[in-house]
């Protein structure tokens, strides 16, 4: 029962299909990465699921209970979003006041003590901070909310390195400190690539795969060599994608790892999140033979 | 500790490798705690259920141990242990590879033996 | 119940404190007059403006178009339902109103008292006798005034700006048609009996006596109206 479960949802808007007949769960205890290109469907499944905007078919359930109107499931999910919907004249600190009226698990000490790291002032109107600043103020509420499912929204817009770390590992800090469930949608793949541990792949409006990291890892490979051996290595494969250097040829492949052929010049190389990424979404983008719509299809395939 | 993120290791394995390299080479010695998940995890930005994943494969091997509510520590006669497997793991790791390299530049046993020596001399 | 008590707390005292800075502003603004009229009429009688409670018109129109779109987002931000986020705004409205009503009867009441020749709205149209009903119907009047404008900019939001434009256009036609009606097609029997139903419900009944209920009932309807007509649209409503 302790899951977001995302159940048939669909939403237009007008002849564009956004979401088409989604359906997964974010599962409790995980740390997911939520991935997808620009105009993939992300931010309006996040919307649908913090009742922001309604499908036009199908449900968000929250632990079982739906997600739509119901404010049961007010102290359950809480969605730090790209967009800023704060009201933009009022204080940090009256905001952290705020939001610990309107939050049970809101922890405000917390709150402050976080801002205080990132060097946040306090005393600052919203419209006053910085565009890096605005989202270091979202995600410290975000971060001080002891609720069980939190989902960030491209959290790291416009921060520097320095600041960014600073999240990751606060972030982690806090899972470890308190289990529950956190839903990255991000576009920086590598910076979370160590932090997630499963991730969800929307692309399109349909969810691409969903997978464990290191699974995803271990059966995403490249191999690299002579075109004609990479072709004959490649054959009965699932080749994600290739590139060519001259006479190199470099072919992207999911799934089982073969042994190469004794004295054969190929070589195989580690594929990492964000290659996977770029190969998986940029080949359905395409629409030729799609790895994503394979995978679709085959849903009890690996990848 | 290093965690290389493009490397082909996935990264629970890095990190057992690594706090094993750590023990044997006395940088936690026997008996001792070792850091936290929660302290690897915060350093590397590495989720926290992948660090224990690496633990795990130590504790497996007993290289280290659970004190309930004190955290992880290093059990005692680890460094032999580690040094029985790493021996055990010489030929497949290092010879094996050695020799592969050697073949493919057309170099001779001898050669290579003599190699071996000339490092050993140099020691 | 404790979540929507701190969402009506989050609308309340977040627009209650610019009531304070416009009666600050309004006051100050009504002195200058009335130093500038003594000084140049040289009278102590006049104050030199009426009907004060048209500013507040205003303002609690502003709070009805604000309540609707900066207050909406605050609080879906902050996870409350749609309905919760009604029932804080309709509370809000209600308390700002019935704040500024008081303010605003006390202060034509008494502003009435010291110079006969400034009048209050409501002391105009019905006069200066009751206190109480001149509260309770500055009271609705605004309450109206509140709702109207958060179901019109409810709308407008949600039917986007080409529609709305049209909307407007349309509504502008509709009046004139109305009024085109009542001159030339309407007979005129039934034109006068309108008109003598429109005068009843303000309050002003045919046989030439005021009642103070029926403005105050009339009005508490269309606000009612055009709440449930603003909470249909909200229900719809997307970020």
């Amino acid at each position: 029962m302790s899951k977001i479960q995302i159940k048939n949802v669909t939403k237009r808007y007008g002849d564009v299909t956004a979401l088409d007949h989604v359906s997964f769960s974010f599962k409790s205890g995980k740390i997911y990465g939520f991935l997808g290109r620009n105009g993939a469907g992300k931010s309006t499944l996040i919307n649908i699921i913090a009742n922001r905007i309604f499908p036009d078919e199908g449900a968000v359930f929250i632990d079982g209970l739906p997600a739509r109107e119901n404010m049961d499931v007010h102290e359950k999910i809480f969605c730090m979003s790209e967009a800023d919907l704060y009201d933009t004249g009022m204080k940090v600190r009256d905001h952290f006041k705020w939001t610990g009226r309107f939050y049970d698990s809101f922890d405000v000490e917390k709150a402050f003590r976080i801002a205080e790291e990132f060097g946040l002032d306090t005393g600052k109107r919203f419209k006053a901070l910085s565009k890096g600043y605005q989202s270091i103020f979202k995600l410290t509420i975000a971060l001080a909310l002891n609720v069980p499912y939190v989902i960030f929204d491209e959290p790291v817009l416009g921060l520097d390195a320095n600041h960014r770390e600073m999240f990751y590992s606060l972030l982690l800090k806090e899972f470890e400190e308190n289990e529950r469930t956190l839903i990255i949608a991000t576009h920086l793949i590598e910076e979370v690539a160590n932090i997630i541990e499963e991730v969800v792949l929307i692309d399109n409006g349909r969810v691409l795969l969903q997978e464990s990291t290191e699974e995803l890892l271990e059966t995403g490979y490249c191999v690299s060599g002579f075109a004609k051996d990479v072709d004959a290595y490649c054959l009965g494969k699932n080749v994600i994608g290739t590139d060519e250097l001259g006479s190199l040829k470099l072919a992207y492949i999911c799934g089982e790892k073969t042994e190469i052929p004794q004295g054969s010049s190929l070589q195989i190389t580690a594929m990492n999140l964000q290659k996977l990424f770029v190969k998986l979404t940029g080949k359905a983008v395409d629409g030729n033979a799609v790895a994503g719509n394979a995978v679709a299809e085959k849903g009890d395939m690996k990848l | 500790m290093n965690i290389n993120p493009n490397s082909e290791k996935p990264i629970f394995i890095q990190i057992a490798e690594q706090l094993e390299d750590s023990i044997f080479t006395g940088v936690f010695p026997e008996e001792t705690k070792i850091p936290s998940t929660n302290e690897i995890s915060a350093l590397f930005n590495i989720n926290p259920h992948t660090v224990l994943k690496g633990m795990n494969i130590l504790v497996d091997e007993e290289i280290i141990y659970k004190k309930r509510g004190l955290g992880m520590f290093v059990k005692e006669g680890a460094v032999g242990k580690i040094r029985q497997k790493r021996q055990g793991q010489f030929y497949e790791q290092y010879i094996a590879s050695m020799i592969e390299e050697a073949s493919k530049l057309h170099m001779t046993k001898e050669e290579v033996i003599a190699l071996v020596e000339r490092g050993y001399d140099n020691e | 119940m404790k979540k929507l008590k701190a969402a009506i707390q989050y609308e309340c005292l977040t627009s209650v404190k610019y009531v304070w800075l416009f009666y600050l502003i309004q006051y100050a603004a009504v002195a200058l007059i009335t130093v500038i009229v003594m000084l140049s009429v040289n009278t102590t009688e006049e104050v030199g403006t009426n009907c004060l409670e048209f500013n507040t018109l205003i303002y609690v129109g502003i709070l009805g178009g604000l309540g609707a779109k900066e207050d909406f987002r605050m609080l879906i931000q902050n996870g409350f339902t749609r309905r919760c986020i009604f029932l804080a705004a309709a509370s809000m409205f209600a308390f700002i109103c019935g704040v500024m009503a008081l303010v605003d009867t006390a202060v034509g009441q008494i502003l009435h008292l010291v110079f006969p020749a400034y009048s209050s709205v409501f002391g105009a149209l019905y006069g200066y006798e009751n206190v109480f009903a001149n509260w309770i119907w500055l009271f609705c009047f605004y309450m109206l005034v509140c709702s109207l404008l958060y179901l019109a900019v409810l709308a407008i939001n949600k039917a986007g700006k080409t529609i709305s434009i049209c909307l407007g256009v349309g509504l502008g036609a509709a009046v004139l048609v109305i009024v085109a009606l009542f001159r030339y097609v309407v007979p005129g029997e039934t034109a006068a009996k309108i008109a003598e139903a429109a005068a009843a419900a303000m309050g002003y009944l045919s046989d030439g006596t005021v009642n103070r209920v029926f403005p105050v009932l009339t009005m508490l309807v269309l606000a009612a109206l055009s709440g449930a007509g603003a909470y249909a649209v909200l229900r719809r409503t997307e970020l």
